[in-house]
């Protein structure tokens, strides 16, 4: 990442270089002909240190959920680079199985992602399994891994019907701790969850990661959550990275205007806030099949202009170390546009041109 | 609080569900009023019953095990027990329901257009063309854009934020004194559910319909509403007009719920404040007070049901569910100089 918030020496725990995952889109009724694509992820970069957390936020279609499938390799993606501790995930195939059990995966809706005939003991300890261990080592290590997570010992016997939400998002944790991974990749992990049990969810979390060092990337639409959990947060729109930075600031000085828009679209329980609203950005995300030309936001943009209908913009990296891709950023005095340069995590096709002020 | 002048009256609203592990209590004994121009906003977690309640207003809840008794007077006609036709008459016309999924509530092979059309022909005699066309101009007030064009497109053409707009098109067509919105914008992403509540409450207090909105994010509250109805395992457990919510919550269930959100708008704290346990089984559910098994402040006397009582003569229609006193609440509920749910106990298991 960026000098200011990582020491060139130090390796990251993951780096992402212009990851790309095109989905076909096909048409025919005989013989199957690609009459396009989708681009779902196109050209992201980002790069995540030792027990960091960085969220991943955006509308329903950005490509969130995506990216973190690529991530674990559930999905491969059509170019671009994984490097877990410098090591290339996408290399050889003995490799990969190594770095698969490093980076698990904590699904959005715990009723759909654990088995409903199995018990609680046998989804969790599949892994341990895998590892060789013996059975008595698998024993304890279960209930080990149950108690951590804030079960105990006498749920191993039941099924995941038996549990609540909250419950069953913990046995999901559980799983996914299990083979001891460095990396987890969380996606909506308590959007599916009650208020009241939600912040449950979110405190274990954090006080996992503390004890076991762990890296998260935090996938979910909620901007609130996504700013109590995480270290740095990286905004997506329509398949780019629009805006990356430590998480207060993005918060205190959204650059990009979409991330400004949504700041603002988010409901605070303050009825101070009621008069002094914005009017909602206009118009919905356009399909990604065909995504406007220059800069994705454009059409929705209040500040467009003719070099945003052309130009893709540069991601471009701002003196304080925020990122954002926007030719008329927001919140920039002259002299942090001076200080601007191109970021090496900018698309490989982002036009030359700098920012402005509008 | 007299019959007269409401729009909607509710008293005593029970309804419960014979299953075969027991008897589910869905709603227990709710009792609230309505009144034409105002947002009522309704909020719980799921399973609180404020689905169940509203849908079984209108007499959506039909399931042959379910029993429903008390009163529900919508100016002045009795919901509760009427006979189908009555509802008939008064469910689309009168009173209009937004569900939170539009995609289950239209009909996939219909164009748009023709299904907003055939609702206004089912409750006023117009012609299928003059239908046609106040369809068009109803989807050009709800913000679709080319609606002519539009309104001959199907379901699946539409977005999910444009197919919610539908849904308050169609709500709209018979300028209904009430409509009922369970989690309209729950499926829809924040800058599109931005858009589409602030469309639904302008266009409510242009017409003077009065709106019920199911919710369960406070900030959807605090933005929208008149009065809210707080609501855990069946019971209203809290009501009051918006500002006094915020500003003097008197059930620690409240102070939990506005205490456990994470907030853009505050620092960073490192742990975020929990309500523990789960919410309770409604077919077995806690004697007394349903929120006492999570309540730190729980005292002997929580084992008896607390009424719903205002807990001061200036406000009379603020009232809870809790027996604690007014002191004592406001005492307890300041937590690190904020409203919450102290003495949290951390961990859980339930």
């Amino acid at each position: 990442m960026n000098a200011q918030l990582q020491a060139p020496t130090e390796q990251p725990l993951l780096s992402v270089e212009h990851l790309k995952l095109y989905f076909p889109v096909k048409s025919g009724i005989v013989v199957d002909r690609v009459a396009g694509w989708v681009r779902a992820v196109d050209d992201v970069s980002f790069t995540l240190g030792e027990q960091e957390t960085l969220g991943l936020v955006g509308e329903s279609g950005c490509g969130k959920t995506t990216l973190a499938r690529c991530l674990v390799q559930l999905l491969s993606p059509t170019s671009g680079t994984i490097r877990f501790r410098g090591d290339e995930l996408t290399s050889n195939r003995s490799q990969r199985r190594l770095l698969k059990r490093q980076i698990q995966m904590v699904f959005q809706d715990p009723q759909a992602s654990l088995n409903p005939r199995k018990r609680v003991g046998q989804i969790v300890s599949a892994g341990l399994r895998l590892g060789g261990l013996k059975r008595a080592e698998i024993e304890t290590e279960l209930r080990g891994l149950l108690t951590d997570v804030g079960l105990s010992a006498e749920h191993v016997q039941r099924f995941p019907h038996e549990f609540s939400g909250g419950q069953r998002q913990r046995v999901g944790v559980a799983r996914a701790l299990a083979v001891r991974p460095s990396l987890i990749v969380l996606d909506e992990p308590v959007s599916a969850l009650d208020v009241s049990v939600q912040s449950q969810v979110i405190n274990l979390l954090s006080d996992l990661q503390d004890e076991f060092r762990l890296g998260y990337i935090f996938v979910a639409h909620d901007l609130a959550v996504v700013r109590h959990v995480s270290d740095r947060i990286a905004v997506m729109y329509l398949g780019k990275v629009v805006e990356l930075s430590a998480g207060d600031e993005l918060y205190r000085r959204p650059i990009h205007p979409y991330t400004a828009a949504l700041l603002e679209a988010i409901p605070v329980p303050d009825l101070a806030r009621r008069s002094g609203r914005a009017a909602p950005v206009r118009g919905e995300p356009p399909n990604p099949i065909d995504p406007p030309a220059g800069c994705r936001f454009h059409p929705r943009c209040p500040r467009a202009s003719d070099v945003c209908r052309a130009v893709e913009p540069q991601l471009t990296q701002y003196p304080s170390g925020h990122l954002a891709a926007c030719h008329h950023p927001l919140n920039v005095e002259s002299s942090d546009l001076a200080g601007a340069v191109r970021s090496p995590l900018s698309p490989l096709e982002a036009g030359a041109a700098a920012p402005t002020l509008a | 609080m007299s019959g007269a002048g409401h729009l909607l009256q509710v008293e005593d609203l029970s309804v419960s569900f014979e299953t075969e592990g027991g008897t589910v209590h869905a709603v227990d004994a709710v009792s609230f009023v309505a009144d034409a121009g105002e947002i009522l906003c309704v909020v719980g977690e799921s399973g609180s019953g404020k689905s169940v309640m509203t849908s079984s207003l209108i007499g959506l809840t039909r399931a042959e095990n379910a029993t429903i008794s008390g009163r529900a007077t919508f100016d002045g006609v009795e919901l509760v027990g009427a006979p189908e036709r009555t509802l008939e008459r008064i469910r689309g016309a009168q009173v209009a329901l937004i569900p939170q999924d539009p995609m289950s509530a239209l009909d996939p092979v219909l164009r748009i257009g023709h299904q907003i059309a055939e609702q206004i022909r089912v409750h006023t005699s117009v012609s299928r063309r003059a239908a046609e066309e106040q369809a068009v101009a109803l989807m050009e007030r709800v913000g679709i854009p080319q609606a002519r064009t539009r309104s001959r497109a199907f379901v699946h053409e539409f977005s999910g934020g444009m197919r919610q707009r539908i849904m308050i098109a169609m709500a709209l067509s018979c300028r209904p004194k009430l409509i009922v919105a369970d989690e309209p914008t729950t499926a829809l992403d924040v800058t599109i559910q931005a858009q589409i509540l602030h469309e639904l409450a302008g266009l409510c207090h242009e017409t003077g319909t009065a709106l019920i909105l199911v919710t369960h994010d406070f900030g959807v509250v605090a933005e929208l509403a008149d009065r809210v109805i707080v609501m855990y395992g069946g019971r209203i457990v809290e009501q009051a007009a918006v500002a006094e919510l915020f500003d003097d919550p008197q059930h620690p269930y409240t102070w939990g719920l506005l205490g456990s959100v994470p907030r853009v708008d505050r620092p960073r704290a490192k742990r975020l404040p929990t309500i523990s346990g789960a919410p309770p089984s409604l077919i077995r559910p806690p004697a007394g007070c349903h929120f006492a098994p999570r309540c730190p402040h729980a005292f002997e006397r929580c084992g008896e049901v607390p009424p719903l009582a205002a807990h001061s003569r200036e406000r009379p229609e603020h009232r809870d569910r809790c027996w604690l006193d007014v002191a004592e609440k406001r005492r307890r509920r300041v937590v690190g100089g904020d409203i919450g749910l102290a003495g949290g106990k951390e961990t859980i298991v339930a």
